[in-house]
């Protein structure tokens, strides 16, 4: 063995967002205006463009300061079938996913050879070299 | 054979291991991968990150008794 790293991931690649929301079963459709509630303003309904969206008030909108997707949404209609905490996880846990695919298939002589789904709902991918000795 | 294996846990947080490179090679391996993820919050180099490629052939590890 030669080293181990814990990487936290962070949502940077729109093409990776979207496969993970893909793979995830939503329905994706870019360059969309949210509609987000303000529970301050009852009457004020901001819109919000998000490069990415899964719904009409639920998207992603590229955050330069941060240099990372963050996540817009409308609280108080959330209706997806998991909490908006969960949601997060999910995307992310399949951003890296499709980030690790994407990154391994631009990497001469390396390939994916196992890739697992585990009884606590980790992802397990063995990645080798099949140029070395 | 240079074998990478990452465990993603739910909530996205990557594990990687990395094995049978010697020497630093394998941070310019796994660099790439890392910079693509986010940022590395933890590390550990094991006994063969310190082996030099060239002096592999005449190295013996010396393994812990306990």
């Amino acid at each position: 063995m030669s080293h181990f790293s814990t990487i936290k991931t962070k949502i940077k690649k729109r093409p990776q967002l979207v496969e993970a929301l893909e793979l995830l079963q939503y329905n994706v459709k870019e360059n969309q205006d949210l509609v987000i509630t303000n529970p301050d303003h009852a009457e004020d309904h901001p819109v919000v463009r998000a490069e990415v969206a899964v719904s009409n008030d639920i998207g992603f909108r590229w955050n330069e300061k941060t240099e990372t997707y963050d996540l817009y949404s409308d609280h108080s209609t959330w209706d997806l079938d998991v909490p908006v905490s969960r949601f997060i996880d999910k995307v992310t846990q399949q951003y890296a996913r499709m980030t690790i695919h994407d990154t391994i298939s631009q990497m001469h002589g390396y390939s994916v050879a196992e890739e697992w789904e585990m009884d606590d709902n980790s992802i397990e991918i063995v990645v080798t070299n099949w140029e070395s000795k | 054979m240079k074998k990478i294996k990452f465990v993603i846990a739910q909530d996205g947080t990557v594990t990687e291991e990395v094995m049978g490179v010697k020497g630093t090679q394998c941070l310019d391996l796994t660099e790439k991968i890392e910079e693509q993820l986010g940022t590395v919050k933890w590390r550990k180099e094991t006994q063969e990150y310190y082996q030099t490629v060239t002096t592999e052939e005449n190295v013996t590890l010396q393994h812990d008794q306990n």
